[in-house]
């Protein structure tokens, strides 16, 4: 096995090896939900999935692996703890992942050998005399060297600095787009003004002291926010241009440069008075009465204890650990909160989202501060191979996405039948889409379920699917109805389904139609189109709906090869609601909503 | 010897909780189960994660294993058997179980991860809606019983079982028991849909058992208290008195475990909203009526 741990096969080791293949934990890669889309069922298959790459010793991949998603399934596998394994189940190229140690079908039944034959596996080479290490190479660090004297001497290799002769101390080197805080997306108010103030609190301390006069850190200060504005602490919402009392609670409104740090330094002093002139005995505080002067009279009811302690302590130097002077540079969120904000990659093996989809969070504490999307836009292939023959065109769309491939094929028929003259049988096809649309519907459900962690339902909604995939639906039809009227109703279901203003059908819409579609499919898959004359030529168009919005596709036909063709699929225009859907929400709706989105990760652009 | 039995107790009641908890999560009922992935985990690495803080990434699961054999040292399985009978019990179960909100952020800030860091945060947000909740309970208990020891505890219920006598008091205790180990549907620390295991995710191994085990052994521990304050620890007719408290124990343990698989995920903030605007005004009510109760009707 090549991801066996280092050490001999002793006796204890053997007992340990027969009891993690016994129950293998897997990693599903792209995701589980993919997994219920090729009609796989992992548990009845006798293994156990989980959420963390570290609580699994299987790294299980569910068809071809998009060779956008390598990379990461490497990262992936690197984090898991050895003895672990890889399992490809119709994959074939896994580079830059080693090859698969078990290697079986797409389907259920090749799902039971692969347990069966990983029980094999481990119990014969979960431990080995000799590994190798696997490094994922989107976690390769680069090493730089630099002075300890001189930080902006830096080399790529080990040596002496040229300017001091001090020999050079290795140093990891920020990663490629690395994060710097967020500093240039929220400068702090009068920017300029402000470092000097720090630089030199007691000079300006002085001045102070001598009357007030000349804060030229003040003026700067001033000029620099002209268009002051009075906001409420409490209600953001009121802004004014004159200081006053808010409308609502009747604080002190505080101006706009102050009110993006509250309790922040200016908010910091009461006891100065708004002339500064009392109780100056320590002259750390006077960096602050320059700044502070025009804003002394509006502060009440904000926090100001966060400032006393360092500034007034003779002997320790002003601003000495003080949170506000370690905040300052760092962003302010809408609750005017310094906090460091941090960008956080949800995807694309995250358990609650789409497998294949990474969303790109940036944190203030569990808030959103921004998000940005990135899917495998594999729709943009389809250009790329024109001019096509109508077969291949079909084999691509079947392979292009597990979750929408029927509607794709399904749209490539009816638009073949545009192009040709002919109608269809619509009251079929509808029946037959209906079912492409519940059984999509069934994985939004379970999806949804996962990530809010309602185990139950999602494991109601998987096996709901599994029966109408294999084309039970007829038997099923009474409890797909129980459950979507249970989703329409129940109560602890609704702060999930009750989402409004959202792009896209709501989900009750989508729910509404689900009832509507429960009582409409037919357990067949869309008719197959009799193959159209070689020779053929045209221009057709179809729209079929699915469950998230209408997709569309135009053809040109010219004797029997596909020359142009635009596909329109909803998730591509959904997407570009993602940053504003999930703003200034707290991290787990943020997420829930991205997951009502429903998006096809195969759709999705860069 | 008389904490071996309570320590073959407490290690049997683990495993079977296990066993309840692999079966409420979908797999079949099987009894090999918790000893196969125990083994697993021993015979994995213990992955360590990039400038990791190592004092408090090894101390949190540690941490929450003590929390948890601490509590459970108040919890007497019949007159005899306990291991330790302070006369503070009740309030050393709080005090001991304090700490688990220590080792949750220990855990969360150690691996320097982004979502274990917020699952410990997320953990210290849940700690301030539940804290209130799990003493003022406890408060209209031992006003009950006159005696914060939990063998008296026990026995002021002989008349009468706590959770008719107080039931609002009851649910309180039961909703705070599931936030403090943050089981479903409040488990906002580990949400293995939104941060993939939160505090958990991270851990590998040796230490991911660890933190297992810590967590059924406070489970136990809440199981065995509500069990004590609530349901009459070990009084009941005709089976001897450690079966009692321990049938009573293992069933509520695994409803704790179970009920969370039918209900989605309480948000942080809904959670506090209603711990505090509702729960806390609620339990100063439950204090209050068991106080009129008391100097009423004797019970």
């Amino acid at each position: 096995m090549i991801g066996a741990r280092e050490g001999a096969f002793t006796a204890f080791r053997r007992v340990l090896a027969r009891a993690m293949g016994a129950q293998p934990r897997v990693i599903v890669v792209p995701g589980r939900d993919v997994a219920v889309a090729r009609g796989l069922d992992l548990i009845a298959a006798g293994l156990e999935p989980v959420a963390s790459p570290r609580h699994a010793n299987v790294l299980l991949i569910v068809g071809p692996l998009h060779p956008q998603l390598a990379d990461a399934a490497a990262t992936l596998y690197a984090q898991m703890p050895r003895p672990r394994a890889i399992v490809a189940l119709g994959a074939e190229n896994l580079t830059p992942l080693p090859p698969a140690d078990v290697v079986c079908a797409l389907s259920q039944e090749g799902l039971r050998e692969a347990t069966q034959a990983l029980q094999e596996r481990f119990a014969a080479g979960a431990f080995s005399e000799t590994v190798k290490d696997f490094d994922a190479p989107a976690l390769a660090v680069r090493v730089e060297y630099t002075c300890p004297m001189h930080p902006e001497v830096v080399s790529d290799e080990p040596g002496n600095c040229p300017k001091c002769g001090m020999t050079l101390v290795p140093k990891e080197a920020a990663a490629a787009g690395a994060h710097d805080g967020h500093g240039e997306k929220r400068e702090h108010g009068a920017n300029a003004a402000h470092a000097g103030h720090h630089g030199h609190g007691h000079q300006h301390g002085q001045k102070a002291h001598g009357g007030h006069q000349a804060h030229s850190g003040h003026e700067t200060h001033g000029q620099a926010s002209e268009a002051t504005t009075y906001t409420c602490p409490m209600h953001p919402e009121i802004v004014r241009n004159e200081p006053g009392q808010c409308p609502i609670c009747g604080m002190t409104l505080i101006s706009s440069d102050s009110a993006d740090s509250p309790g922040g330094h200016h908010g910091a002093h009461p006891e100065m008075g708004s002339d500064g002139s009392t109780g100056h005995g320590a002259h750390g505080k006077m960096d602050h009465s320059a700044r502070g002067k025009m804003d002394h009279s509006n502060h009440g009811g904000m926090d100001h204890s966060a400032h006393s302690a360092g500034t007034d302590v003779p002997g320790i130097e002003p601003n000495f650990m003080s949170m506000v002077e370690m905040t300052k540079d760092l962003p302010a969120s809408g609750d005017g909160l310094r906090m460091e904000w941090i960008d956080v990659p949800f995807g694309p093996f995250h358990p609650g989202l789409p497998g294949g989809l990474t969303l790109t969070l940036s944190l203030d504490g569990d808030t959103v501060a921004g998000a940005g999307l990135r899917g495998l836009a594999r729709a943009a292939e389809l250009q790329a191979m024109l001019p096509a023959t109508l077969d291949d065109l079909r084999g691509a769309l079947q392979g292009l996405s597990p979750h929408n491939a029927g509607f794709y094929v399904a749209l490539l028929d009816h638009a073949v039948l545009a192009a040709l003259g002919e109608t269809t049988d619509l009251t079929v096809e509808s029946a037959a889409i209906a079912r492409l649309r519940l059984l999509g519907d069934l994985r939004w459900i379970a999806g949804l379920a996962r990530l809010k962690g309602a185990i139950d339902l999602a494991a109601r909604a998987e096996g709901l699917h599994r029966s109408l995939q294999i084309g039970h639906g007829e038997e099923i039809r009474a409890q797909l109805a129980q459950l979507c009227a249970k989703l329409q109703r129940a109560p602890v279901f609704r702060p999930i389904f009750s989402a409004k203003g959202g792009p896209g059908p709501t989900p009750a819409e989508r729910l509404a139609r689900m009832a509507q579609d429960i009582a409409a499919f037919a357990d067949r898959a869309p008719a197959e189109t009799a193959a159209p004359a070689h020779d053929m030529t045209g221009t057709g168009e179809a729209v079929v709906e699915t469950g998230r919005g209408a997709a569309r596709l135009k053809l040109t036909i010219k004797a029997g090869l596909v020359t142009d063709l635009q596909l329109v699929t909803p998730s591509q225009a959904l997407a570009g609601h993602i940053a504003h859907i999930t703003m200034h929400k707290e991290l787990g709706e943020a997420l829930a909503a991205v997951c009502l989105l429903d998006l096809d990760p195969w759709e999705v652009a860069q | 010897m008389s904490w071996l039995i309570p320590l073959i107790a407490l290690i049997g009641a683990i495993y079977l909780l296990a066993v309840i908890e692999g079966w409420s999560l979908g797999g079949a009922f099987s009894l090999a189960r918790p000893a196969r992935a125990a083994l697993a985990m021993i015979g994995q690495e213990s992955t360590k994660t990039r400038k990791s803080d190592a004092l408090f990434y090894q101390a949190g699961p540690v941490l929450l294993l003590v929390a948890g054999v601490l509590a459970v040292a108040v919890i007497p399985l019949a007159p005899d058997i306990i291991l330790a009978d302070m006369a503070t019990g009740a309030l050393f179960l709080n005090a001991a179980l304090a700490y688990v909100l220590v080792a949750l952020i220990m855990a969360g800030w150690g691996p320097n991860g982004a979502y274990a860091m917020i699952g410990g945060w997320r953990f210290l947000g849940q700690f301030l809606g539940y804290a209130m909740l799990i003493v003022m309970p406890i408060t209209a208990v031992a006003m009950r019983a006159e005696s914060l020891m939990t063998t008296q505890i026990v026995t002021s219920q002989a008349g009468l079982w706590n959770v008719f006598y107080q039931p609002l008091g009851f649910v309180l205790f039961m909703i705070a028991a599931q936030a403090l180990i943050f089981l479903p549907p409040l488990d906002l620390p580990v949400a293995p849909g939104e941060l993939a295991g939160g505090v958990e995710a991270e851990y590998s191994g040796p230490q991911l058992l660890v933190f297992r085990l810590a967590r059924f052994v406070i489970i136990l521990a809440l199981a065995g208290a509500a069990t004590t304050f609530y349901f009459g620890g070990w009084l009941g007719p005709v089976l001897p008195d450690w079966v009692w408290s321990g049938l009573k124990t293992m069933i509520i343990a695994a409803a704790m475990l179970s009920v969370g698989r039918f209900l989605p995920r309480l948000r942080e903030e809904r959670f506090l909203a209603l711990c505090w605007k509702l729960g806390i005004p609620l339990s100063l009510i439950n204090i209050l009526v068991v106080g009129v109760l008391v100097l009423v009707v004797p019970v």
